[in-house]
């Protein structure tokens, strides 16, 4: 499997902004809004995902972070390694809490 | 892309099972384990989705509700969307023959609407393998 990594967010700027920091850490990017995630990771068969907007405490069940997040783990194999970011306070050992320290995130995909 | 087949099962361990059936098949595999999950997937894969195996009981929704039991037969609704989408779909379940009955009543009667012709439907026992040959046998002999 590559060492491309998929980032999903739903604004451009969050997308654009983590796929330049993780190139530098000599990984492959691809990017997908939310309604894009699964088509996109299903082609790309990345080797890991990074997905943004992840919350639970979200009036009406859940957040486009947390769909996505679901279709894309239970569709992953065990390999893949899928991290989910956001601003609430989770202890998912695959959970990063924004801000976060950059090696946080890439310790996690590697 | 290769062809996408849509998994619908809550089992993690037959999840995977599922996963590997579906790759050794040549097909790309899309998991879901719930009625709310393959509702999105249909949308979201929209003209991607080339067959879809299904089981028959598992939660409706994402999230944890005390009335979202894996005990409704939601697999049911999974056949009809995809027969109604004109997508091939098999049903892969353990349930006892001899209490399955009214649902094989309701998925030869699906069946007579699919442009597939009968769904093929395991039970007793879970064999992906099996489910999925049947579908890709029901790919290739659709009316």
């Amino acid at each position: 499997m590559s060492k491309k990594v998929l980032i999903v967010a739903e604004a451009e700027v969050l997308r654009s902004a983590t796929a330049r920091v993780v190139s530098l850490f000599d990984r492959e990017t691809v990017t997908a809004s939310h309604n894009d995630a699964l088509v996109k990771f299903l082609e790309e068969e990345p080797h890991a995902v990074i997905i943004w907007d992840y919350a639970e405490k979200y009036s009406g069940g859940g957040s486009e972070g947390r769909a996505t997040y679901n279709d894309i783990k239970s569709s992953a194999s065990p390999e893949q390694k899928i991290v989910r970011c956001g601003f609430e306070t989770h202890d998912y050992a695959d959970y990063v809490r924004a801000p976060f320290r950059l090696e946080e995130i890439i310790k996690k995909i590697s | 892309m290769k062809n996408i087949i849509l998994i619908v099962e809550d089992l993690p361990e037959e999840q995977e099972k599922a996963k590997l059936a579906v790759r050794n098949a040549g097909f790309v595999c899309a998991v879901t384990p719930t009625l709310a999950g393959a509702e999105r997937m249909f949308k979201t894969l929209e003209g991607k989705i080339s067959g879809v195996v299904t089981d028959l009981h598992f939660p409706e929704s994402d999230y944890d509700h005390p009335k979202n039991t894996a005990t409704a037969p939601c697999g049911l609704a999974v056949v009809a969307e995809a027969i109604e989408r004109t997508i091939p779909v098999a049903v892969c379940s353990d349930i006892d023959h001899h209490f399955a009955e009214y649902l094989r009543k309701v998925i030869t009667a699906l069946g007579r609407r699919s442009a597939y012709g009968p769904v093929p439907f395991g039970m007793d026992s879970k064999n992906w393998e099996t489910a999925v040959a049947a579908l890709v046998k029901s790919m290739k002999g659709g009316k």
